[in-house]
């Protein structure tokens, strides 16, 4: 099972980016390098958030990288500090992740379609719901009203995922990619 | 719930009894002092039938009503606003109890003290408004719904903004129900490979489900209940300027927004590539028949041949009559002629019109004494409201947030009224109707404005916006909440223009 690193590099944002996206191009085997920001993975400093929020570019990226990549990119970050004004500050090992969600959809193909995303979590995932999946079917609401609103379907749930990273990152990114599912930010544990 | 409403509705219905009894005592010593003796109720039939009579008899009834006779009224619309959100499925079953408890909570006790009065006024109202009405939206609603637009285009922030642009011509003369019904199907297809997609569905509830509405009596209740009071069909043109504001506005930001949208939402590009479908209009020989509704409801405000029927005092001209039988012709022939296909393409069902009859019918019978003491004008029970909202500029705001969170066709009533009580009390409506746009035009063009652009403001503001948020739940659409809808984008959107609308046009 990978192991995945959370690395933080002091910089422009823009810049690190570059430079890591670069750096895994040349690389034989590249690993997948996943940006916090962009990814909704929540990361440490507040003020970068607050700096994001603003539009100002942040001074640091967060990045998760796979323990065979992370040791590689740290020496060539290091060896090329001065030059490119980057400089890694943070290198931690992440033991596991965890992040809320909750859904209310109106149609059964999409309530099939969130049933097969949470039934592919893999065994080693833990979802807990605070409230359970529901699916309710009231025939008589069926049809188009204007006054009386109501669903023929509902299915709807909210609840939290917990895991270990490489177990729980590909079922937070099916639930973000869809469209009726509200997901919170992703919250990192860490080894140390 | 249930028991809430099992008790409160009998607790209701005997107080105003109680109350109801004091008003007519009061009633009946006003008369006396003022006619000699003479009870109220013969005056009315004495002086006339109709709506001279009507409006005499309303007046007087209207300075003895005390405010809270209003309360069945304001129960029925808090019902109609408050129990979707809270109580949905709850609401879905017992709408029609609802109404009808609303309805008998005011009209029990209203018969029992004002007996042949009481009669008089409630089919006054049901047969001068409510079934026109119910008529007029039937027809509308069962014409467009045998229209359907199929196939599917991608959805460019081009092609989104022609469609909500056709949607919003289409809406003053389809009405805004059936205006939102053809079109939203396509649109939500043009645009189902869409990450963002809200934004669409936002701007067609404003600019189709709402202000698209406003050029004619056709296009949203409120002006058809103006129309059946004796505001002329063409009357409602003047509009024009102000929906033009709103409406290219409106679409100039739409297609603003919608463009940074799609340039975000990459993956559709190539995703929908090839599956463009060309549009294919179905039914489009109901187009016929809409021409025969509008060519009716024209034709029952240009032609008086000065013949009637009267009903227990009530007239009803000769044009009205023709004019419904005509509507409920060209619903039936569109039935007949259009495949059940097309209907079912569009989910078309019977209940939204099932809904709005058993809901006006208890709306059109609990509004009885808020419009009778609105008549009364300065003497009325409401003289406060009169005194407070005195300008045009007011009337639009005041119209049009009231009509954000009640239903706008009553409060487009209300408010109508209250600017025929305030210029002209005690005259014949069929008169005083016709001296508010010679001389205080911009009273009615406020109230007419505020109504139908600020049923936009909620989702509970207009019948079709509720319509079109479920069709687009159904469709996968992340449709904001009750609050988000109001923060994200009817705050920030729309009420800036209506700032702009009240700077220009109210002042």
């Amino acid at each position: 099972m990978a192991v995945y690193h959370e690395l933080v590099i002091a910089g422009h944002y823009d810049l690190a980016r570059g430079f890591v996206m670069g750096f895994l191009t040349g690389k034989a085997s590249p690993g997948p390098a996943i940006f916090s920001r962009e990814r909704g993975i929540r990361r440490v400093s507040l003020g970068e958030k607050m700096l994001a929020w603003t539009g100002i570019h942040g001074t640091a990226a967060h990045v998760i990288v796979d323990e065979g990549v992370a040791g590689d990119l740290i020496r060539d970050i290091t060896m090329a500090e001065e030059e490119i004004g980057l400089k890694v500050i943070s290198n931690r090992p992440i033991e596991g992740a965890a992040f809320g969600f909750h859904f209310k959809v109106f149609a059964r193909v999409y309530g099939e379609q969130i049933k097969r995303i949470l039934g592919s979590a893999p065994s080693g995932l833990k979802i807990s719901y605070e409230k359970a999946p529901e699916e309710k079917v009231d025939p008589d609401a069926r049809g188009v009203e204007a006054y009386t609103p109501s669903h023929e379907y509902e299915y709807s749930a909210k609840g939290t995922a917990a895991g270990r990273f490489a177990d729980i990152y590909p079922l937070f990114g099916k639930l973000l990619e869809h469209p009726l599912v509200e997901v919170e930010e992703m919250e990192l544990e860490y080894k140390d | 719930m249930g028991n809430v409403q099992r008790w409160i509705i009998p607790i209701l219905a005997v107080l105003l009894v109680a109350g109801f009894s004091e008003a007519l005592a009061e009633q009946q010593h006003a008369t006396r002092e003022s006619h000699g003796g003479e009870a109220v109720h013969d005056a009315i039939f004495e002086e006339g039938h109709g709506e001279a009579g009507n409006a005499h008899g309303s007046e007087a009834l209207g300075k003895s009503l005390p405010l809270w006779t209003m309360a069945p009224f304001v129960g029925i619309l808090l019902s109609i606003a408050l129990l979707p959100l809270f109580a949905p499925h709850f609401w879905h079953r017992h709408f029609g109890r609802i109404s009808a408890g609303w309805a008998l909570a005011f009209s029990i006790p209203f018969l029992i003290v004002f007996k042949g009065e009481a009669l008089h006024e409630i089919l006054h109202i049901y047969l001068v408004d409510y079934i026109p009405f119910i008529i007029l939206l039937w027809a509308l609603f069962t014409v467009s719904g045998g229209i359907h637009v199929g196939g599917s285009l991608r959805g460019t922030p081009l092609l989104n903004t022609i469609l909500i642009l056709i949607g919003t011509v289409l809406a003053s003369w389809m009405g805004t129900t059936g205006a939102s019904m053809v079109m939203i199907r396509p649109l939500l297809r043009a645009n189902r490979e869409r990450k963002h997609k809200v934004h669409i569905v936002c701007f067609f509830i404003f600019l189709v489900s709402n202000i698209g509405g406003s050029l004619t009596p056709l296009g949203d209740p409120p002006l058809f209940l103006g129309f059946l009071h004796g505001v002329p069909f063409f009357w409602t043109f003047s509009l024009l300027p102000h929906m033009v504001l709103m409406v290219v506005a409106l679409l100039i930001v739409f297609f603003i927004v919608d463009t940074r949208y799609y340039r975000r939402d990459k993956d559709m590009q190539e995703a929908t590539a090839g599956e463009k479908q060309p549009i294919r209009i179905e039914g489009l020989y109901n187009l016929l028949f809409l021409g025969g509704v509008v060519a009716g409801v024209l034709m029952s405000g240009m032609w008086r041949p000065g013949t009637g029927t009267s009903i227990y005092g009530i007239d009803i001209p000769t044009q009205n009559l023709v004019r419904d039988l005509l509507l409920i012709l060209m619903g039936f022939l569109s039935l007949r002629v259009t495949p059940r296909r097309i209907r079912s393409a569009n989910e078309f069902t019977w209940f939204p019109i099932k809904e709005v009859a058993y809901l006006f019918a208890g709306i059109f019978m609990t509004i009885i004494p808020a419009l009778a003491i609105l008549r009364a004008g300065s003497e009325g029970s409401l003289a406060f409201l009169l005194d407070a909202v005195k300008e045009p500029v007011h009337y639009f705001w005041v119209t049009g947030v009231l009509s954000s969170f009640l239903d706008n066709a009553p409060t487009y009533l209300t408010f109508f009224n209250s600017a025929l009580g305030r210029f002209f009390p005690g005259t014949a409506e069929s008169v005083a109707v016709g001296q508010l746009i010679a001389e205080q035009s911009i009273f009615l063009k406020a109230i007419s404005a505020g109504a139908v652009f600020m049923g936009a403001n909620t989702y509970i503001g207009n019948a079709p916006n509720f319509m079109v948020r479920s069709i687009a739940e159904e469709s996968g659409v992340p449709m904001p909440s009750f609050f988000g809808y109001m923060i994200r984008y009817s705050i920030p959107f729309l009420v800036p223009l209506y700032l702009v609308v009240a700077f220009v046009f109210f002042r």
